[in-house]
């Protein structure tokens, strides 16, 4: 009898790809019928959109281009990729057949992630934060693959959740013997992800842990909990996890600093909403 | 244990879908089943098989679309495509317009296919004249190129990076074929994105050429520099990006501040009656490059001398102390 | 200050943080802070791009939106199990600004 962990990884050996929502396929394929629209367009619509990402920075990283582990960016994949290639992936991309509140609620928190790692590096004027966007966009990949691979242990973790009360991670740590930073984890690994990407994933709900990239998951880590203090977006469960010291004194934060920091993360998170309901109003699922 | 190979099929007509399915599956293949025609490459660029059978025999204008694109693609022209062609259908077929690398006839006949897959699996392997590393073309499908080129409004351009040498003695020639990967991929697409496109090769090492229309050239060039300057910076640690250099043994073993990596590019431009020969555009191209390396930073130099022979005036549109 | 989609903005609304031209900060000043919004401007900026725009007080009621004695309550249920915990009461104390900021209380910066 194969353990629950080892069942994970098999499973993620075999995965080639994931669905994401069917508004952010439909919004590129309009892009990608407009020739002059642009790369940029492109390039924002697929960096906001962690399985796209993910998708793309996999095929970058991959044995047939050659540049293992060394791509952490959107940008600069479509560099390397070319335009062609990017649209063509973006385009043929799946989407979630059943649409429903929990997976708008997984992509709206893991852009506000992203934004507001986006905000903290640049206001810290930490080094890279285009890496570490990219790392908090891709924060809760693992919960994806729980949802999509796993979905008979998918609802019995929701209803654990509201059973006990419990947040997302204990449950899956309850339930599945892994937790779904450990689940990431293993998919970046398995799609050759750079580590600069990988660590944050891992170590995000436990900083300590973080080895060489300890800057960029402390980031991720506070973006995670100010997200989740914020309300925006859905992950799971509604509950704001301990921010841990370790991060808070790694990044040198303080109650002013961070005052202004939250102040200008939910300034973009307004952004951030309206782009959402542009996308979900093209959600429908197809004819 | 040698891995199934994986064969995508794309086919209109289900039945002979299935039936190819299951022969080839019979020969121990890998079957990839492709989606509808518009998601098909998105599906092999993430996934690339070992070789793709393409239905011709039933009229899909997609399907000819996918295999244009798939081979305009220096990394997926790799790819062997073998067509279905209706019976005596052949004769009539625009072989410029279709690239297979080889085709049976449909109705299909089964040993024949299988004989043509293998050799179609072995005939990639041959080096041909792609160079190995970027898969980009080599010297005869270059020098054929540039003889094209001489009298029309192009430009034979030559991509040489600076400093690489001692890059690939400190970093490894690992890490140094990743830089010429990157050069050749941030060509490619460059010239592939802009309009009318371009030819583009790989002459060995870190040398590589592209001819472009001459009116694209300044685009092309700063966009080719701007996207090289910013991949190349992930490859440099934040303080050695501000001094500029970064410390690393030269060949005697002593240690120099090294220069971080750059790129020179000489164009020539080939409506130049001056420019008889592609071996002329080649001699050009060497004093241009001379040129070209002596700025600290990377740049491109046009020749635009029409008579000979003056001293060399060339543009250094890109050099800051100007 | 309450921070909208353009869509929604009206003439005599006031703008109460400066608009740029984009996200880059050295970019230029479209309009200043205290301009009232007219429809001419308010075209002008779907023109150029802009997406949103903060304006002075609550104007708009988005739909769906609670009040803020609701979103008060969903803070604290949301920080339930973060106890005592010094830094995380912090935290919520600087949600709580925020949330009465965004819904017009303080008036702006």
């Amino acid at each position: 009898m194969e353990s629950k962990r080892t069942e994970i990884k098999r499973i993620i050996k075999d995965t080639k790809s994931l669905p994401t929502l069917p508004g952010v396929i439909a919004k590129l394929g309009a892009l990608a019928e407009n020739n002059s629209v642009s790369v940029h367009e492109m390039a924002r619509v697929v960096s906001s959109d962690q399985v796209l990402s993910a998708k793309v920075l996999r095929l970058v990283n991959s044995a047939f281009y050659g540049f293992s582990g060394r791509v952490s960016t959107v940008s600069n994949a479509l560099i390397l990729l070319g335009v062609n290639v990017v649209k063509s992936l973006a385009i043929s991309s799946s989407i979630f057949e059943i649409m429903e509140k929990n997976v708008v609620g997984l992509w709206e928190h893991s852009m506000g992630v992203a934004v507001a790692a986006n905000v903290i590096s640049k206001r810290l004027g930490l080094p890279e934060p285009e890496e570490t966007s990219t790392a908090a966009l891709l924060h809760d990949i693992g919960k994806v693959i729980i949802k999509i691979k796993l979905q008979e242990d998918y609802g019995h973790l929701t209803a654990l959740i509201n059973e006990k009360g419990l947040m997302m991670l204990e449950a899956e740590r309850e339930l599945l013997e892994a937790d779904h930073a450990e689940i990431g984890e293993w998919l970046g690994q398995t799609w050759l992800l750079p580590e600069k990407l990988i660590e944050p994933i891992a170590c995000h709900h436990d900083v300590a842990r973080s080895r060489v990239h300890q800057t960029k998951t402390a980031v991720v880590h506070v973006s995670d909990v100010l997200i989740k203090a914020s309300g925006f977006g859905y992950s799971g469960d509604d509950l704001v996890p301990l921010i841990q010291p370790v991060a808070w004194q790694k990044l040198g934060l303080n109650a002013e600093l961070l005052a202004s920091i939250v102040e200008e993360v939910e300034d973009k998170l307004v952004e951030v909403r309206n782009f959402s309901l542009d996308i979900q109003s093209n959600n429908e699922p197809k004819a | 244990m040698n891995p199934k190979r994986r064969i995508a099929l794309l086919s209109g007509d289900q039945q002979l879908h299935m039936h190819l399915e299951l022969r080839l599956q019979s020969k121990d293949y890998q079957v990839v089943s492709l989606p509808e025609p518009s998601q098909v490459l998105g599906f092999i660029y993430s996934d690339p098989p070992d070789l793709v059978i393409i239905d011709l025999a039933t009229p899909n204008p997609q399907f000819h679309t996918v295999l244009k694109e798939l081979k305009q693609d220096s990394y997926f022209s790799t790819i062997p495509v073998i067509g279905l062609i209706s019976e005596g259908a052949g004769e009539g077929v625009v072989w410029d317009q279709f690239p297979l690398d080889d085709f049976v006839s449909h109705p299909v006949r089964y040993p024949e296919l299988f004989s043509r897959i293998q050799l179609s699996l072995q005939r990639i392997k041959r080096v041909f004249d792609n160079n190995p590393l970027t898969k980009l073309p080599g010297n005869t499908s270059i020098q054929r190129a540039i003889e094209r080129a001489l009298g029309k409004p192009l430009a034979v351009c030559y991509i040489d990076i600076n400093n690489f040498k001692p890059y690939n003695d400190t970093y490894g020639f690992s890490r140094g074929d990743e830089v010429l990967r990157m050069v050749g991929r941030i060509m490619s697409n460059t010239v592939k994105e802009t309009k009318d496109g371009g030819f583009v090769g790989h002459i060995g090492g870190d040398d590589f050429v592209f001819i472009i229309p001459l009116e694209n050239v300044e685009q092309v060039c700063k966009t080719i520099i701007a996207s090289f300057n910013i991949i190349v910076s992930d490859l440099f640690g934040d303080e050695d990006k501000a001094r500029g250099h970064y410390l690393a043994k030269d060949r005697m073993g002593v240690v120099q501040k090294t220069p971080l990596l750059g790129i020179s590019i000489a164009v020539v431009p080939t409506d130049n009656p001056l420019m008889q020969h592609a071996a002329k555009v080649v001699e050009v191209a060497a004093e241009l490059k001379k040129l070209a390396k002596k700025s600290p930073e990377s740049c491109y130099v046009i020749d635009r001398r029409r008579t000979n022979p003056l001293p060399a005036v060339a543009d250094l549109p890109s050099r800051r102390e100007q | 200050m309450q921070n909208i989609p353009l869509t929604l903005a009206k003439a005599g609304m006031v703008v109460a943080k400066e608009i740029k031209a984009s996200d880059d900060p050295a970019s230029m000043t479209i309009c200043g802070k205290g301009v009232k919004l007219t429809d001419s401007l308010i075209n002008r900026l779907v023109q150029m791009g802009i997406q949103s725009v903060n304006v002075e007080g609550h104007p708009v009621k988005m739909e769906g939106e609670s009040s803020i004695e609701e979103m008060l309550a969903s803070l604290e249920h949301r920080f339930r199990r973060a106890g005592d915990d010094p830094l995380m009461l912090m935290i919520k104390d600087i949600y709580k600004g925020q949330i009465r900021r965004s819904m017009g209380d303080t008036g702006g910066k």
